[in-house]
């Protein structure tokens, strides 16, 4: 039973984990709470057709079709992230001011909030999926199935609560620090997401690994260890990363953080005006 | 009426021309990344050319649990699930993360590796063990 609720509870925690940053990192926003429980249904419906046609999707493209279907859930859920990121770049202080001030009529009706549905829709298939062919793979197996699943059930409320943890725990940053933070914890968070769908491509036959493996820390810490799978969420803490992993790490960062610098850039415009009054 | 030239603003004089550089340095930059993709994409169908490797899930179980890989080449592996249940083919050790579900098979490229041992296991069902010894 206990060996169920670890394995559930760690597939959940994944999806747990990336919801409530989201929904710190979309404090204030109107609508968000709809929007991200929208996407949670999604994603678990999404869960039980993918796990209903793991046989077909895993036949699929020669074999790779499993593989192609995860990296394009993590690069879709990294494009999301990013533009989030982006985003909150420009928007975040004003947003943060806003809610500081008494009446937090959020202006950001142009927020894009279906980013927030999708990224909490693949977040909660690609785990979700998992957990749904597990419980599958207890039900076939009969004999203990009911104490089985009551293991499942058990290791569902702890991932979800440890998300809950997660949300109160950020929310009791001030307000003024709670953008920074969370568009840093996104950052990383896509960024070990572009990593895993960068191991998916390579495991395809897709994407050459180039070095297969840059370092190897399993002796120091083993993504076994709750310790290492929950850094393998948040920051994306892989024991042997392959070079194209690494490479795809580094160039999300690279690219989020330009492009939110690109977005803030000083205008001509203003540029001259600030010339011109000297 | 007299149309007065801005040139006093860099970015109108100067916009089209990094732009076009821009542009000629990516043209060059696709056309080197095609070429490399390319190569890789044949080195790809040599290494897939080899004969497979095999394991079977059987009774919650790898068989063999231990199989024995050449170091410094692609290779391809061939896992068939003969359970009714649904496996997880998971290594930390490769990267590697692939639901098999029951009664079916599934392709994993594994390496080039160097020499070692490197640990799998099913991931729902976590007594299940093996490892490729790399030679």
């Amino acid at each position: 039973m206990f060996a169920t609720a670890i394995i559930v509870f760690r597939e959940v925690l994944e999806a747990a984990l990336i919801v409530s940053i989201v929904l710190a990192a979309s404090k204030g926003v109107a609508g968000r709470g709809r929007w991200v429980s929208g996407g949670v249904v999604l994603g678990v419906l999404g869960a039980c057709v993918v796990a209903a046609f793991a046989g077909a999707i895993s036949s699929a493209v020669q074999g790779a079709g499993q593989e192609l279907l995860n990296a394009t859930i993590l690069l879709l859920a990294v494009l999301m992230l990013g533009w989030h990121n982006v985003w909150m770049s420009k928007h975040g202080r004003a947003l943060a001011g806003q809610m500081s001030a008494v009446g937090h009529d959020v202006a950001s009706g142009r927020k894009p909030l279906s980013v927030l549905l999708i990224v909490c829709a693949v977040a909660v298939v690609r785990e979700g999926s998992e957990v749904v062919l597990f419980t599958y793979a207890i039900a076939a197996g009969g004999a203990g199935a009911k104490l089985m699943l009551a293991g499942g059930g058990l290791g569902l409320a702890a991932g979800v609560g440890a998300g809950a943890l997660l949300y109160k725990g950020l929310l009791r940053i001030p307000t003024r620090y709670l953008f920074s933070v969370t568009g840093w914890l996104i950052l990383l968070l896509a960024a070990g997401m572009a990593a895993d769908a960068a191991g998916f491509l390579v495991q395809a036959g897709w994407l050459p690994a180039i070095i297969p493996a840059v370092w190897n820390t399993s002796a120091v810490l083993t993504e076994h260890s709750i310790v290492g799978r929950v850094l393998h969420i948040l920051i994306g803490y892989t024991q042997r990363p392959s070079a194209i992993q690494v490479m795809f790490y580094v160039a999300t960062i690279a690219a989020i953080l330009s492009l939110s610098r690109w977005v803030n850039r000083p205008r001509p415009q203003a540029m001259r005006r600030a010339a011109a009054e000297g | 009426m007299i149309i007065v030239k801005d040139v006093t603003n860099p970015y109108v004089s100067r916009l089209p021309r990094r732009l076009m550089r821009m542009i000629h340095a990516f043209a060059l930059w696709t056309r080197r990344s095609l070429l490399a993709a390319g190569l890789l994409f044949g080195f790809a169908m040599i290494a897939s050319a080899a004969p497979p490797y095999h394991i079977v899930i059987q009774g919650n179980q790898f068989h063999p649990a231990e199989l024995p890989l050449p170091a410094g080449r692609k290779v391809k592996v061939v896992v068939k699930n003969e359970d009714t249940a649904p496996a997880e083919f998971e290594s930390y050790d490769l990267n590697i993360e692939k639901v098999i579900p029951g009664h079916t098979r599934t392709t994993l490229y594994v390496g080039p590796l160097s020499a070692g041992k490197y640990h799998f296991f099913n991931d729902f069902h976590q007594a299940a063990k093996g490892r490729f010894v790399v030679k």
